[in-house]
């Protein structure tokens, strides 16, 4: 019994770490995307607060993984690309590392599997490269400075991003969806309230709606400790 | 029972206490205790857990005003007057701090 609820822990660790692996592959290939580099903000903090990786040093390295995906984020609102992207990249390196090693560490038999993801992990960062490269040949005889056009061009995806499909009382696409992934780390019972709370804030902004819902999910795991310190609730309504 | 008296939770309490009577909602908070967006909410439901704090909806049709309802907070009867000593003695803590360790508390080096 004990046995199989070792193996289910390990495979459900193996799980996250493959997730954590695919989401940050993916950040690298469209770290143009705000959203993409919020799925991995949320992974990275699901994963500093995730039972099985409650070991000090690696909640340490996650909790620094998601600050720096954190930043990330947040610069790739705000347009500071080239700043976001760098962030992005240098927080893989260190994630995946620290969770290969942990696993090594506490669990000899996910080492096989922990081998794998570092071979999966290498041959995406090939494959980026590689990537990189062709892409830097097709577009050089495009113009004098293809990458510095091909930023600018990003900058402006990101801005739109940013300002999301916001209107005035209607929170944009990027916003829900930041809200939303907020949301789903608050109790269940918690969570309507919230969702009309939030929405009506964001709806109260005309700009920086995406960053408003950033913050708020890089808050959500301390509203949901405040919300779980059970106590008698007086609101009036 | 209080709150740990963070920075953060006196400045929120600062800027409920600068008008007790009045009702604000999130954003209004932040902006006048000057903390970005996301920080506080956590604080608010701290609060209102103990007590300190009441909230409830506005009063608005989402459909006629065109947006979602904001959620008001203030500080309840309680509340202010636990405020108002928790601030106090945070306040005398600090210049305790201040006399021992000057450069802690950020005193005179």
């Amino acid at each position: 019994m004990r046995r199989r609820h070792r193996t289910a822990r390990d495979a459900e660790d193996l799980a996250l770490a493959r997730r954590l692996a695919d989401a940050l592959e993916q950040v690298q290939r469209q770290a143009g995307n705000a959203a993409e580099l919020a799925v991995a903000c949320r992974l990275a903090r699901t994963l500093s607060n995730n039972r099985a990786l409650a070991f000090a040093p690696q909640r340490e390295l996650t909790r620094r993984l998601a600050a720096q995906l954190d930043l990330a984020h947040d610069l790739a609102v705000s347009e500071d690309f080239d700043t976001a992207v760098h962030l992005a990249w240098a927080a893989d390196a260190q994630a995946v590392a620290a969770l290969l090693a942990d696993r090594t560490r506490e669990r000899e038999e996910s080492v096989i599997a922990a081998r794998e993801a570092v071979v999966a992990t290498r041959r995406a960062r090939a494959e980026l490269h590689n990537r990189v490269d062709a892409a830097r040949k097709y577009v050089s005889p495009l113009g004098s400075d293809p990458v510095g056009e091909a930023r600018v061009a990003v900058a402006k995806v990101i801005r739109r991003l940013a300002r999301g499909t916001a209107t005035a009382g209607r929170p944009g696409l990027v916003c829900r969806n930041l809200l939303g992934l907020a949301l789903q780390v608050l109790p269940l019972a918690e969570r309507p309230r919230f969702a009309e709370e939030f929405r009506g804030e964001a709806a109260a902004l005309p700009r920086g709606q995406a960053r408003y819902a950033a913050r708020q999910l890089l808050h959500a795991w301390s509203l949901r400790r405040a919300l779980l310190r059970a106590r008698p609730d007086r609101s009036r309504s | 029972m209080a709150p740990r008296m963070t920075l953060t939770t006196q400045l929120v309490l600062r800027a409920l206490l600068a008008d007790p009577a009045r009702e604000m909602y999130g954003l209004e908070i932040c902006a006048a205790a000057e903390l970005p967006s996301g920080t506080i909410h956590p604080i608010l439901a701290r609060l209102e857990r103990l007590g300190w704090l009441e909230s409830r909806w506005e009063d608005v049709d989402p459909r006629e005003a065109g947006r979602p309802r904001r959620r008001f907070y203030r500080l309840s009867g309680d509340g202010v007057t636990s405020a108002q000593i928790a601030l106090a003695r945070a306040e005398a803590s600090a210049a305790k701090l201040a006399r021992l360790r000057p450069g802690l508390a950020g005193g005179a080096r």
